[in-house]
């Protein structure tokens, strides 16, 4: 399963709830499936996504919040797994992306590989769930619909990039977009 | 827990902020209004593993257009100002940092003087926008100071911090 291939299963099966987007080739890759205002595109701020996800829930408990990330961001961000095991927001769905690389940046490996990543969120307190191919993605982005969370999906994808330019969207239109979606 | 020349300020400003979130870093001249909000059932405060969480925490909370403000020590910039520039700068997010003091008069630590002093140089070369309430405006001001930080974020459409020196002591009553 490619990253493109992943980022589509999760847009499908999450139209209506924000997502918000790791910085690199995955929100080149998810402005490629379509530009939408509930999706809050990342440029820069590694490790951050899982953080602001986590500040979406507890804003809006009402609905769910999808975070996608990638190996390497989730373990540069894995301070939050402190504070999501203390409040355990049921409506927080964090997908990591896990190719064991830093594909933005020429494939460099992570240290994913050397540790257990979702025992590491189970032992926080969330529900995890693997997703070795698109079937398994699907049945697992309904899980978290049957179950309250906080989930963690381990999303296993091919090492490797969609080849596509940069997305230079003005950062403040970006917000102020997904911004508004989220007051609709 | 010695009580604070300031705290009553800031608990008052947060107040009339009305903030629902308060996310934040522990510091010991802060316990004070920690300890306030930590017993206010219609306030959620809760602890942050480090800096930069926080900073993501509050910007998800503010873009929700949620109340919220974010607790920390100015030692704690190192951590935070990446996420402070590359996304509430960037991303024009109307967030207020409160951070408290160390260094200066009234310090006992040793290690944080030379970086404490300079973290206000350092907010500015990075952009930031910085109000201080300290031994120099006087506290009746305080309160007003950080309802109108929180204005000019929104006005400004940056994060906004300040930086209050909670070091002195109230005199015994």
């Amino acid at each position: 399963m490619t990253r493109l291939d992943a980022l589509g299963e999760i847009l499908a099966a999450c139209p209506d709830d924000p997502v918000v987007g790791t910085c690199g080739a995955t929100i080149r890759e998810l402005a490629a499936l379509g530009v939408r205002d509930s999706c809050l595109y990342m440029q820069n701020s590694m490790g951050l996504a899982g953080p602001i996800g986590l500040g979406l829930a507890l804003a809006r408990p009402q609905g769910r919040v999808i975070v996608i990330e990638g190996d390497g961001g989730t373990l540069m961000g894995l301070s939050q797994l402190g504070t999501l095991a203390l409040l355990r927001p049921a409506n927080l769905v964090l997908a990591v992306l896990d190719n064991g690389v830093h594909a933005s940046t020429g494939g460099q490996p992570t240290a994913a590989g050397a540790l257990d990543l979702a025992a590491l969120f189970a032992a926080a307190g969330c529900r995890t769930a693997p997703a070795e191919d698109p079937d398994a993605l699907r049945a697992a982005l309904a899980a978290t619909r049957a179950a309250p969370g906080p989930w963690m999906l381990h999303v296993r994808i091919t090492p490797g990039n969609a080849p596509l330019p940069y997305y230079q969207e003005d950062p403040a239109v970006i917000a102020e977009r997904f911004a508004a979606f989220l007051a609709r | 827990m010695p009580r604070r020349l300031g705290s009553a300020e800031i608990i008052a400003g947060l107040q009339r902020l009305g903030i629902e979130f308060l996310p934040f870093v522990p510091c010991s001249t802060a316990a004070e209004v920690l300890a306030h909000f930590q017993a206010q059932p219609s306030v959620q405060a809760f602890p942050v593993t480090r800096e930069e969480e926080g900073v993501g925490i509050l910007a998800g909370l503010t873009l929700a257009r949620r109340r919220a403000v974010l607790m920390m020590q100015d030692t704690g910039f190192g951590n935070a100002l990446t996420a402070l520039t590359t996304f509430g700068q960037a991303y024009h997010v109307p967030m207020l940092v409160v951070a408290t003091r160390t260094g200066g008069l009234g310090e006992i630590n040793a290690a944080v003087p030379a970086y404490s002093e300079s973290v206000p140089d350092v907010l500015h070369a990075a952009g930031l926008s910085v109000f201080a309430l300290d031994a120099r405006t006087p506290l009746p001001e305080w309160e007003g100071t950080l309802v109108g930080a929180k204005r000019y974020a929104e006005t400004a459409h940056r994060p906004v911090i300040v930086l209050a020196d909670l070091k002195r002591e109230a005199p015994a009553a």
